[in-house]
């Protein structure tokens, strides 16, 4: 038998069914209210920002979209990214097959002490910057390096790795793959132990082989991470900033800049040259360059997988 | 004609009449409770102050003001004073931010001087307060803690600069400090050691694209403001004079006695070392607390080291040069200023700069810690008096200051200072161009 709802629960129903519908959005405020709070509000302040002439503590000038045309005029802004797209080009494709190596065999039934290795590659992960301009200063010095006494060894003339603008950025390159490539192994690693074995399995009874295998089964299927590794590495690449100022002693990038990248132009407007206002005007442009890029890189690796 | 004593009317007060006095007596009592503070030259405190005074600095500055923490909690026994050690550029970032977002900024903090500008408007004008103690600064850290008259900062060290060399070697060699009178006089001399030695040893040490030098030269040519005029308005790095000191600079860089670009610096690690193995003969950029770097460092060099003042540009003409110290300097987001200020001024002037120079080794900018410690032989020199030559150097130096957008400027005339030293341009083109993007990025003539 069916009982008609109580007339007062009914009505209250009827009346505000908003109330109903409206707990899932409370159980999910608490992000979005932090979002907009820690997220949303100053990302659209700094582009509020961007369009005033903002120098130090002093109230700034509307100037509307000046600081991006001065930006687009600005010599160095064009060093910084080119440099910052020369480290690009030696570091993630580098890095990338690197980490991709590594993590095969790291993989491999026939490797032994694994969690050693692994330990070991990821080592420089967590080393801190201090000790790695230390490092990187032992081994590159002029003087008293170890590469240069092994090259006057060889009777060849000492380098000045760290302060000639030719070799700058080759030390960089290295700084950031010895740094990196272990980070890039840990996620290309987890990718290959979700590759289901019955894959290679299959693929042996039909007699592959292991280079048929990697081939043919582990790039395809690693396809999506080597595309997230790509894209982060990316965003990492513009977003540099630790090893640079580490290795060649402060934001403006070494000798005659040639270390200067994004990052570093950035820091080094709005937080030493306190133009908050130029300043917001970069992270925006470079915004919607790695946006730009990580679109073209997701687009291109889609239709691979594809 | 007699004369009557009026009496004046006796009347009942009446309610208007008692609030007007009432007023007047609550008004009494708060002048009388106010008088029993002390007042600091503006800053009045009554001891009974509560809450948590902050201090930012980074090692090397707030040892003095840490140390007298207990001296001041015997005035303020309410007040906890918190020092956090930050990193340099932690330091600079986070005061910047929290002046401008208004809130979070401490209550003193230490700052490079030449950062002093970005912060002018969040800082505390400290000039009543250091008006009375003005005999006991020692010139020109008066100035550098200054900006348009007003002064904002007391200084934890002075950093005249002076030229260090070493005397077995220059003797060895035939080379006397009595006949270095200019840099070019340095760099002969310097050519002659680099033959004579069998091109092992060199001279100095220099940086194509550091200004420490400039800096030194800039002031010999008369530009106490280094890049900027006596004003703070107009740029000066195409002057005659300063296209004189550059291209004098380009001389020195160019010659076979210069070791150029070392790894960090003139004072890291790769200069330190050939000067270990007796490579390397003069540091010609020597702030005050340069000293404690040969000490720590080099130790085993003790009794070989000698100080002199830098060359001058030219024959007679001045042999000065002044680093930028830090400075304590208090944003006006402070609610305790009173307190904040005793803190500093015992930290700054007193016993503090007294544990300052014993731990870290700096020159006081306390003048009579410096007239104390003066003429003290120093066994590391060979018993020089080298406080007594670095104070002599400091009163010839005028008063210095850092202008406004100091930071971008520096970093502006670095990237066209290395144009010149490599030659892609010469100096007059290098300063002009340096100038003309100084006016168009700073606003200034």
């Amino acid at each position: 038998m069916v009982t008609a709802a109580p007339a007062s629960t009914a009505a209250a129903r009827s009346k505000k069914p908003w109330l109903r519908n409206s707990y899932p959005y409370l159980f999910i405020s608490p992000f979005y209210l932090t979002f907009v709070l820690f997220g949303l509000v100053p990302i659209i302040f700094s582009i509020v920002v961007s369009t005033f002439d903002w120098r130090g503590v002093r109230p700034g000038d509307f100037i509307g979209l000046q600081n991006y045309i001065t930006l687009f005029k600005e010599p160095n802004f064009y060093k910084a990214l080119s440099n910052t797209v020369y480290i690009w080009l030696g570091t993630v494709p580098v890095m990338i097959l690197l980490a991709l190596v590594f993590a095969v065999l790291l993989n491999s039934k026939f490797v032994r002490w694994r969690s050693l290795f692994r330990t070991v590659y990821f080592l420089p992960v967590v080393t801190s910057l201090i000790i790695t301009g230390l490092i990187f200063g032992m081994l590159f010095s002029t003087s008293y390096g170890l590469v240069n006494n092994f090259l006057v060894r060889l009777g060849f003339a000492p380098i000045q790795w760290l302060s000639d603008p030719r070799f700058m950025k080759l030390i960089l390159v290295i700084a950031i793959l010895w740094r990196w490539t272990g980070n890039d192994m840990v996620i290309m690693l987890a990718g290959l132990q979700s590759i289901p074995p019955e894959m290679y399995e299959a693929a042996r009874v039909d007699g592959a082989n292991e280079v048929q295998n990697f081939w043919y089964i582990t790039i395809p299927l690693m396809l999506p991470v080597i595309l997230f590794d790509l894209i982060i590495s990316t965003i990492g690449t513009f977003n540099l900033f630790e090893e640079p100022y580490a290795l060649f002693g402060g934001p403006d990038g070494g000798v005659r800049g040639s270390a200067l990248v994004t990052g570093l132009y950035l820091y080094s407007n709005a937080f030493v040259n306190a133009r908050f206002g130029f300043g917001s005007s970069i992270a925006w442009v470079l915004a919607v360059i790695i946006f730009s890029l990580s679109m073209l890189q997701l687009k291109l690796g889609s239709r691979k997988a594809q | 004609m007699s004369t009557k004593l009026v009496q004046p009317k006796k009347r009942s007060i009446n309610r208007r009449d008692f609030l007007k006095l009432a007023a007047v007596g609550v008004g009494a009592s708060f002048l009388a409770a106010c008088s029993k503070g002390e007042t600091g030259g503006g800053f009045t405190t009554t001891g009974q102050e509560k809450g948590t005074l902050v201090v930012w600095g980074w090692t090397g500055t707030f040892e003095g003001v840490q140390s007298q923490i207990a001296e001041f909690n015997k005035k303020f026994p309410n007040i906890v004073v918190d020092v956090k050690d930050m990193g340099y550029e932690d330091v600079h970032t986070n005061l910047l931010n929290a002046i401008v977002a208004g809130s979070g900024a401490p209550d003193l903090c230490a700052i490079d001087v030449l950062r002093l500008t970005n912060y002018i408007d969040g800082l505390v004008d400290l000039s009543a307060q250091a008006l009375q103690y003005m005999d006991q600064f020692v010139i020109p850290t008066y100035s550098v803690g200054s900006y348009q008259g007003k002064f904002y900062g007391l200084a934890t060290d002075s950093e005249p600069m002076a030229m260090f060399y070493r005397k077995d070697i220059w003797d060895q060699y035939g080379i006397k400090e009595e006949d270095i009178e200019t840099w070019d006089d340095l760099i002969n001399a310097g050519e002659k050691l680099y033959r004579d030695s069998g091109e092992v040893i060199k001279m100095y040490t220099m940086e194509s694209g550091g200004d420490s030098l400039y800096e030194v030269m800039a002031v010999e040519q008369g530009f106490r403001g280094y890049f900027f005029d006596d004003m703070d308005t107009k740029v000066i790095v195409d002057d005659p004079k300063i296209v004189e000191a550059i291209t004098l600079h380009k001389r020195m860089w160019d010659s076979k006695c210069s070791y150029q670009n070392p790894q960090d610096g003139y004072s890291g690690d790769e200069a330190t070392a050939l000067f270990k193995d007796s490579k390397l003969a003069a540091q010609i950029i020597g702030p005050a607390w340069y000293p404690q770097v040969f000490i720590n460092s080099m130790p085993e060099l003790s009794g070989k080291w000698r100080m002199m003042r830098a060359p001058a540009i030219t024959q007679g003409g001045k042999r000065i040069g002044y680093q930028y110290p830090t400075i304590f300097v208090m944003p006006t987001q402070s609610k305790l200023k009173g307190p904040a200020w005793e803190l500093c001024r015992l930290g700054l002037l007193g016993a503090g700069a007294r544990v300052l120079y014993e731990q870290m080794a700096v020159l006081p900018a306390y003048k009579p810690l410096l007239d104390e410690i003066r003429d003290q032989p120093i066994e590391y020199f060979g018993g020089q008096k080298i406080n007594a030559l670095f104070d002599e150097i400091a009163k010839d130096t005028p008063a210095v200051f850092f202008g406004s957008g100091f930071p971008e400027a520096q970093s502006i005339f670095n990237q066209h200072l290395q144009t010149a030293m490599d030659g892609s341009q010469s100096p007059q083109d290098a300063m002009s161009a340096c100038a003309k993007e100084m006016r168009e990025k700073l606003k200034k003539g």
